[in-house]
């Protein structure tokens, strides 16, 4: 006997499908569904701000809606819909960055110390000391990494945080794997190196 | 294997580098206390990385998306809907505009419209630096707008350069009409002025805000000593348009005057930016627009000054020139690098982690490393000018750090492709702001400008006299209108 199971990518086609050809609500209703936690913790991360991460999660889905009549289906949907959410984020930085458009320089300002960007995490680990320690330890890493610049920023983040291959990354990111690889890793050193500033007194 | 080669290694110890690469990092690090200090973060980051819980979705957040593509919906079926019948009835349309001009329908909502341009009041806090303004304190004063008088949002033009709006159509219950003027004047640093004060509006309000945001630079546009600013208005009424305030007795910069950029000047609305500078020795400054392009790095585009305010567009001037390198570490300058009367083209990059490197375009020449401590975090700002007056380009740096004032340095070229300094220049901003650089009272030495309240068209405009010595004192400030 042959069992027929449906795969996620097979489902996501269905989906798909549906919205592009009937603009079925429901369907796309369940593609948001499927994919706000991944969607929402990479906005998350990357913006080290609860506020702007719902505006650009919220932004991510509303442009896979408009743009998904262009999704020719030669990747992976999941693949797809991460370029979108990469790219929006990236526009976001681009938004902080033009704040200061007419100055020379284009980095991203350091955050005042008493900044609510660096929000708390759910923590539901044992030990109150070492839950202390891990708390504050998640705060600096945090805020360290949404000052990341760009592109290491978000390959560090589907790496380390969300467990992504580098064969994925490199297909959201429209990057070969070497390089994917090469960013991960200067991404990683500006973390430690960066920690060493925080932690050391 | 010494510490460069394992940096380079460190961030895929241990699982991704070979076992003999492992052995050898493993050596070094056992000599090496930095290292080892580092391959502990390193180890402390994966382990908090592979192990931090995911943060919650907020509950309604698949229903606040599904509402907003609803709305959306509504909207573009509106409008489709007046594209549909207007073509089918434009005849009977022309005809009911007649009537409607001559017998105004009594309850037609548009009667309330009021148009106003929103400029943010900006509060002094403390004494001598800048007043804070930026672009989510004036987002938070909308919202905040809005959530209290029941307003709502009618209408939209949201500015993806600015990821700010170009207006905003507010539609107000007549209720709490007066609640709004109250919170909208209080807010605001200009009034809404009610056509007939004290009477209760029936029915709805509309109400539009337009923001004047603008890009600017300084420069000599015309042919006196004293620098001029030329502004193009990226939103509000006045998009699209470029005008120069010039400036013909030390920093008076009211009268405005057009300037006509020869050719389609809509090719120049995308998200680029701007800089003066005399590329081609007529003593008037030029322009030049550059945008970063993913592919190809910087691309530039050229505007020559040709007098009376006009510009023109001219592919000779380093033509199809592009940078490479990447977007984010990289800025464009402007300067008289070598004293031939011509500005040159200069670019910073970054090829070493913390080594900032300016090259100049139409010399093929190098300065020598410029080593800039703290910019590559600080949100600092870098300027070119001639600061001591020796007709050679001269940097100005400003770093953010927020709890010093002497932030801000000069170093001086010393005419041999390299620079001396820092010097400190005593100048201390925080907020959003803009920061220029010219000679604006016409003196040789290049002074700065520094504008509160970000790219908004209000906001005080400060100049920093140089007081001939590469400090900057406070002289004057101005509004532009």
């Amino acid at each position: 006997m042959v069992i027929s199971t449906s795969t996620t990518k097979d489902i996501d086609e269905i989906l798909v499908r549906n919205i592009r050809e009937h603009g079925d609500r429901t369907a796309f209703s369940q593609l948001v569904n499927k994919y706000q936690g991944t969607v929402f913790s990479f906005c998350y991360r990357y913006t080290g701000n609860r506020q702007d991460a719902e505006d650009i999660a919220q932004d991510v889905f509303i442009k896979v809606f408009n743009k998904i009549g262009s999704f020719r289906g030669e990747a992976k949907f999941s693949t797809w819909l991460y370029s979108i959410m990469v790219n929006t984020c990236s526009n976001y930085s681009r938004w902080t960055r033009n704040k200061r458009m007419n100055e020379m320089a284009t980095f991203p300002p350091a955050e005042k110390e008493d900044s609510p960007r660096f929000a708390d995490f759910p923590d539901h680990s044992g030990d109150p000391e070492q839950k202390l320690l891990n708390k504050e330890l998640g705060q600096v890493i945090q805020g360290i990494i949404a000052r990341l610049r760009y592109q290491q920023r978000s390959v560090v983040i589907m790496k380390d945080f969300q467990g992504k291959s580098y064969e994925e990354i490199a297909g959201i990111m429209k990057m070969n794997m070497g390089t994917v690889k090469s960013t991960l890793s200067r991404g990683r050193l500006a973390v430690a190196k960066k920690m060493k500033e925080y932690l050391e007194p | 294997m010494n510490c460069k080669e394992t940096e380079n290694y460190l961030p895929l110890y241990p699982d991704e580098v070979s076992p003999a690469i492992r052995k050898e990092l493993e050596n070094h690090l056992q000599q090496c206390p930095e290292c080892r200090k580092l391959a502990e973060n390193l180890r402390q980051y994966r382990s908090y990385a592979a192990t931090a819980e995911t943060p919650e979705v907020p509950v309604d957040f698949e229903s606040r998306v599904m509402q907003s593509l609803e709305a959306k919906k509504r909207l573009a079926n509106r409008r489709h809907f007046v594209w549909k019948a207007g073509l089918a009835v434009s005849s009977v349309a022309a005809i009911l505009l007649i009537v409607f001009i001559l017998f105004k329908p009594v309850n037609n909502p548009w009667d309330n419209a009021i148009e106003v341009s929103y400029i943010p009041k900006i509060e002094k806090k403390g004494k001598g630096s800048a007043p804070l303004a930026d672009f989510q304190t004036i987002d938070a004063r909308i919202k905040h707008l809005i959530s209290e008088t029941g307003a709502s949002i009618e209408k939209s033009e949201n500015n993806t350069l600015t990821g700010y709006y170009d207006y905003l159509i507010l539609a107000v219950p007549g209720s709490t009409f007066s609640q709004f003027v109250e919170e909208f004047n209080h807010q605001s640093a200009i009034q809404i002025e009610l056509p007939e004060p004290g009477i209760e509006k029936k029915g709805t309000v509309y109400i539009q805000l337009s923001f004047d945001l603008i890009r600017s630079t300084p420069g000599k546009f015309d042919k006196d000593p004293y620098a001029d600013l030329l502004v193009q208005f990226i939103s509000g009424r006045n998009k699209g348009k470029w005008m120069i305030y010039p400036n013909h007795d030390s920093s008076h910069f009211s009268r405005q005057h057009p300037a006509v950029i020869a050719g389609d000047e809509s090719n120049y609305r995308g998200d680029f930016r701007m800089l003066s500078g005399d590329f081609n020795g007529d003593s008037l400054d030029d322009l030049c627009l550059y945008h970063f392009n993913l592919n190809m790095g910087l691309e530039t585009h050229f505007l020559m000054n040709e007098g009376d305010f006009r510009f023109r567009e001219d592919p000779g001037i380093f033509s199809n020139l592009t940078i490479p390198g990447n977007g984010e570490s990289l800025a464009i300058l402007s300067g008289d690098s070598d004293g031939d009367g011509r500005d040159d083209l200069l670019w910073l990059s970054e090829p070493e982690k913390g080594v900032f490197k300016l090259t100049v375009v139409n010399l093929d020449t190098s300065f020598s490393k410029l080593v800039l401590p703290d910019f590559e975090r600080s949100g600092g700002v870098i300027l070119t000018g001639d600061f001591n007056n020796d007709h050679y380009m001269d940097i100005c740096v400003k770093y953010l750090k927020l709890y010093l004032r002497e932030n801000t340095e000069i170093f001086h070229n010393t005419h041999d492709f390299a620079f001396e300094g820092p010097f400190f220049a005593g100048l201390s901003f925080q907020g959003d702001y803009i920061i220029l650089s010219d000679d604006f009272d016409g003196d040789g030495f290049d002074d700065l400008l520094v504008k509160s309240g970000g790219q908004f068209l209000s906001g005080a405009w400060n100049i920093m006299r140089n007081n001939r010595q590469g400090k900057f004192i406070f002289w004057k400030q101005f509004e532009l209108r």
